[in-house]
């Protein structure tokens, strides 16, 4: 008897072990297809965009969507971040793609280039900060980080520029480099290093670059084995090892550590096939915990086929380690 | 007259075995069919100029009964260590040539070594560089994005084209590898439905042939493009159907010898284990290689009522019989005959490599590898192992499922890995 039991349990601990899936956060929001996430430590809130309709909500950790902010002229929005020791939820809003957003137009298509500022006290807009004529091409805000004096630096995936807004709210082209350049989707996700530098990804050369925050012209290559087509969303985590996304088929969270301050990097684990990620877009660190926002975007480029879905998931990054 | 039906009988047991039944029997809605056979005697004219519709005959006489079964290998991630477990024939060598791709799938290469590779599922072309000449792609780019569904790639007269279900396009290769001046050429190609995995390749006559796999696993097709090749010419025109009854035939070349057209077709799901085996078939002009009526070497398929005006048997007769057969539901996608490896032994150039991209439809698997086609005067004799070892002793695992084949002008093959995102060479030092 004693051994069936075993036998029996052996067997539930092979079963959970070949579905092991990390923990899902599932919030109810038909249709949103978010892209950009990013957590609020203070109000203890995940904050999600949409490129449907542009839409800001937050989402706690109870999977309760609260849209917060809206408005049909953000298109579609993506990467955003709150500055620390403000109150402000900064957004990437662009037209990216016809098939993304309700409001696309063909006056805002790969034209439009704003970020925004809801001030999360009043989930009023307090900035709006138009890009677009700063660099003559055509224009899809991605990603946004901050630097330790609050300047925020923000990708064009569609033009080799990265764009500057000061604390004073100036915006400048900050970088311009061949390096940045894509035929699709170029640069996408970028973080403020501690040591003072930027790193961000290509998403169609798969290479990650690091950009000097005092000489912009200074653009290098990070070493590492590996490419990351289909690089996404980026983030540095507590012991300053760099968490990556990528999705196209990819579908993977990967982490990388460096011991040669970013001229190069190894990767040290990364998610399997098992997290069973659908378009896993960009990261959120929660005190220890990584989380990736799964945006689901290979729908809507397959034409509602499968049907539109109602429901969305914020899943917990368990990385192994790289054999 | 009789009505026939299928009627599936599922009953899931502890190894995931289904039964299934099919049978047929009489109805009595006889004077309905009368008022239709007179309507489809005026309209079938009209129907047959304009497409294959789904007319339906009498019932095929016979029943067929079939245990089916789905065993599906637990996939495995990669990791470089695993490479040790592929096999190739002795003399060759088998090395990673690029990692981290997501789905890629076919694969075209420029004369400079410029690896053009589509991934269906992101919806882009990549462009692979080895810029040091040793032998792994270092760098890589997006060539061509925003190419939903791109499947089928060729480059002809320093263009490179691509084919999505329903669309073909195609681009000038710039100096550096880039493409340009992109132009759509077709844009009412059949839906992909079920298979959406057209692919290209250009004859010494300069025309595009492209395989169209049918919309279905077993159905009458609405669209007289589905599970058929295609002809036209190099810009899009002039489309005709060259061979019809070919349910999804992925991968096909000339036969370097006899100039011949040569792929292995996908036979139907859900018939059984063993049935029906998967065909290679010499792909003729004006001929219907029988799907969804017949497969193999002229066998009807019972399950399926007869074509309208004969029986299952005698209109197997006039379609075109396989050359050669393999185990059911190995799933062949490219196929390549060998006459660019300049650098394998002379007895391999005249030979075909086949993907097996793997089963799922039968109780032990079969596929997960490349394999060689002997052929000896223009014909197929035997077939061996080239390239295997994704899957496991038991058959209860996989690291890799074989999809695209190109050959580098050096005499590199490449194999693409379209479920970890791995390109394998493969050279004969």
């Amino acid at each position: 008897m004693k051994k069936i039991s075993l036998t029996g349990a052996l067997m539930l601990v092979i079963l959970s072990l070949s579905v092991a899936q990390s923990r899902r956060i599932n919030f109810q929001a038909p249709q949103l297809y978010p892209e950009g996430i990013t957590y609020d430590q203070q109000k203890k809130l995940f904050y999600v965009g949409s490129v449907r309709t542009g839409a800001i909500g937050s989402v706690d950790e109870q999977g309760n969507y609260k849209e917060i902010y809206k408005s049909n002229d953000l298109i579609s929005s993506f990467g955003m971040k709150v500055v620390p020791a403000t109150t402000r939820l900064w957004i990437c809003l662009s037209d990216q793609n016809p098939l993304y957003s309700i409001y696309s137009s063909p006056s805002t298509l790969k034209k439009m280039a704003r970020v925004i500022a809801i001030d999360l006290k009043t989930n009023k807009k307090v900035a709006d900060v138009d890009l677009a004529s700063l660099y003559n091409g055509p224009h899809f805000l991605n990603d946004l980080t901050y630097d330790t004096k609050g300047n925020l630096y923000i990708t064009d995936s569609f033009s080799p520029v990265i764009y500057k807004i000061d604390q004073s709210g100036k915006a400048s082209i900050f970088a311009q480099n061949e390096l940045f350049r894509s035929a699709a989707t170029g640069l996408n996700g970028i973080v403020f290093h501690p040591s003072g530098f930027l790193l961000a990804v290509n998403n169609g050369d798969g290479t990650i670059l690091k950009i000097a925050v005092n000489n912009p012209s200074d653009v290098q290559k990070v070493a590492v084995d590996r490419l990351f087509s289909g690089g996404d969303g980026l983030i540095i985590d507590k012991q300053n090892r760099l968490l990556i996304a990528q999705n196209k088929g990819i579908n993977k969270v990967s982490c990388l550590e460096s011991i040669d301050n970013w001229k190069s990097a190894k990767v040290i684990a990364a998610t399997d096939a098992y997290a069973r990620f659908q378009f896993p877009s960009t990261i959120a660190l929660q005190n220890d915990k990584i989380w990736v926002l799964n945006a689901k975007l290979d729908e809507l480029k397959a034409k509602n086929n499968p049907p539109p879905s109602k429901t969305f998931f914020i899943q917990q990054v368990e990385l192994k380690a790289a054999k | 007259m009789n009505d026939s039906f299928l009627f599936y009988n599922f009953f899931k047991t502890q190894n995931f075995v289904f039964n299934f039944y099919v049978t047929t029997v009489s109805t009595r809605k006889q004077m309905n069919y009368k008022l239709l056979s007179k309507a489809i005697v005026l309209i079938a004219p009209l129907l047959y100029a304009e497409k294959i519709v789904a007319q339906k005959g009498l019932p095929p006489g016979k029943d067929v009964s079939a245990s089916v079964n789905t065993s599906f290998p637990e996939h495995i991630d990669f990791s470089e260590s695993l490479l040790k477990n592929l096999k190739v024939p002795q003399g060759f060598k088998v090395a990673i040539a690029a990692t981290s791709l997501g789905k890629p799938r076919m694969m075209a290469i420029s004369d400079d070594g410029t690896l053009y590779v589509t991934r269906r599922d992101a919806g882009d072309i990549l462009m692979l560089k080895d810029l040091d000449n040793d032998g792994r792609y270092e760098t890589l780019k997006t060539a061509w994005g925003n190419f939903a569904d791109v499947h089928g790639i060729a480059i002809h007269d320093g263009m490179l084209y691509g084919c999505s279900s329903t669309h073909l396009k195609r681009a000038k290769i710039n100096p550096d590898g880039s493409l340009t001046d992109t132009v759509t050429l077709l844009k009412d190609l059949p839906e992909g439905a079920q298979h959406n995995n057209r692919v290209i390749a250009f004859g010494a006559d300069g025309k595009l042939y492209m395989t169209v796999g049918s919309s279905c696993n077993d159905c009458g097709e609405t669209n007289p493009e589905h599970a058929t090749m295609l002809v036209m010419n190099a810009n899009g025109s002039d489309r005709r159907i060259f061979a019809r009854g070919l349910r999804n035939t992925i991968g096909f070349d000339w036969q370097p010898q006899t100039k011949q057209i040569w792929g292995c077709d996908n036979g139907t799901d859900w018939r059984g284990d063993e049935i029906p085996p998967e065909e290679l078939n010499q792909i003729s002009e004006g001929k219907n290689y029988g799907w969804p009526q017949v497969f193999g070497k002229q066998q009807p398929d019972y399950t399926r009522e007869e074509p309208p005006g004969q029986s299952l048997a005698e209109f197997a007769k006039t379609t075109e019989p396989s050359v050669m057969e393999f185990p059911a539901h190995s799933a062949p996608i490219d196929f390549r005959f060998m006459t660019a490896a300049k650098t394998f032994p002379k007895d391999y150039q005249d030979d075909a490599l086949v993907c097996w991209h793997g089963s799922w439809n039968r109780k032990n698997p079969e596929g997960y590898k490349v394999q060689r086609i002997i052929f000896e005067n223009g014909r197929p004799t035997k077939v061996e192992d080239f390239f295997s070892g994704f899957l496991s002793a038991d058959g209860k695992s996989r690291f890799g499922r074989p999809a695209g084949l190109v050959f580098a002008k050096n005499g590199t093959l490449f194999i693409s890995d379209d479920e970890n995102g791995v390109i394998y060479s493969v050279t004969h030092p």
